[in-house]
């Protein structure tokens, strides 16, 4: 699973075929809303921590190697992350590895 | 097992001996145990980065550092906004009492026997806490924002103490 960890005033990359989407996901409660979500390759996804306690969404390899990663975020801090392959992403929270979640991305039609 | 029990139980019995001596705690004083408790997690935490090598160990001491620290955060600013003084109480002193022991008992471990001890008692320690909180505390607490922040803080124990469940069985304690 690709992935290119943006910064907030990153512009995105430009895919043939269809116009890139940015989708939300927020963390809250120890949760990340919507724990599933399915994107298309290209589009971007961007954390928003609402917790007081700070969180990741860090995707490893089995030899825990990390594959994408947001970085330490905050209480209100966010964060985008760029999709650039097809197939499923399962993440967690570095601090707090009871949190998990999973990103779906599809290819483009 | 044992070992971790200790605390646990220290703290329950003197929850349910200050409940029955002093009947239920006002806001002020809940404020102050809760602000306590995440005081001596954080000392717990300290003590197992200065003695264990391991690294799950350390990573969760880290975690409990970090949390903690912002939960007492939220509380500090809470109670300067409110301009009020958390009262010191009974519970609070069998809670610091108890702390101490057991840190004692634990700086005088090392290796598997200080990881699994520190483990276990992270775990028992969460457990009675967050079952505090949950039906002792948020129930009685009168002022919302005190409430809310409880409330908020419990979702991060519970993360924890799934967290150290996990630890111990990783552990094989």
């Amino acid at each position: 699973m690709s992935a290119i960890l943006l910064s907030a005033s990153a512009s995105f990359a430009v895919f043939a075929g269809a116009e890139p989407n940015t989708h939300q996901i927020i963390i809250q409660g120890g949760e990340y809303i919507p724990a599933e979500l399915t994107i298309q390759v290209g589009d971007t996804v961007q954390w928003i921590n609402k917790d007081f306690i700070p969180h990741t969404a860090t995707a490893q390899d089995e030899a825990q190697q990390v594959l994408w990663d947001t970085g330490n975020l905050n209480k209100g801090d966010s964060a985008e992350v760029q999709f650039t392959e097809v197939g499923l992403s399962e993440y967690i929270c570095l601090y707090h590895p009871v949190m998990k979640a999973q990103i779906t991305v599809e290819a483009v039609l | 097992m044992k070992k971790f029990t200790v605390s646990a139980l220290a703290f329950a019995a003197a929850i349910s001996t200050t409940a029955a001596v002093a009947g239920p705690m006002n806001d002020l004083e809940i404020a102050h145990t809760a602000y306590t408790a995440g005081n001596l997690d954080i000392r717990y935490a300290h003590l197992a980065l200065a003695i264990s090598e391991d690294a799950t160990v350390r990573e969760f001491a880290q975690t409990m550092l970090r949390d903690h620290a912002a939960v007492n955060d939220e509380a500090v600013a809470l109670i300067t906004k409110l301009k009020v003084t958390p009262q010191d109480n009974d519970l609070s002193k069998a809670l610091v009492k108890g702390a101490a022991d057991k840190r004692a008992e634990l700086m005088g471990l090392s290796g598997k026997k200080f990881d699994c001890a520190y483990a276990q008692n992270e775990l028992g320690y969460h457990q009675v806490v967050n079952k505090t909180v949950a039906n002792e505390f948020i129930p009685n607490v009168t002022v919302a924002p005190l409430k809310e922040l409880l409330s908020n803080a419990l979702v991060t124990f519970k993360l924890h103490e799934g967290h150290a469940e996990n630890m111990v069985k990783k552990l094989s304690c």
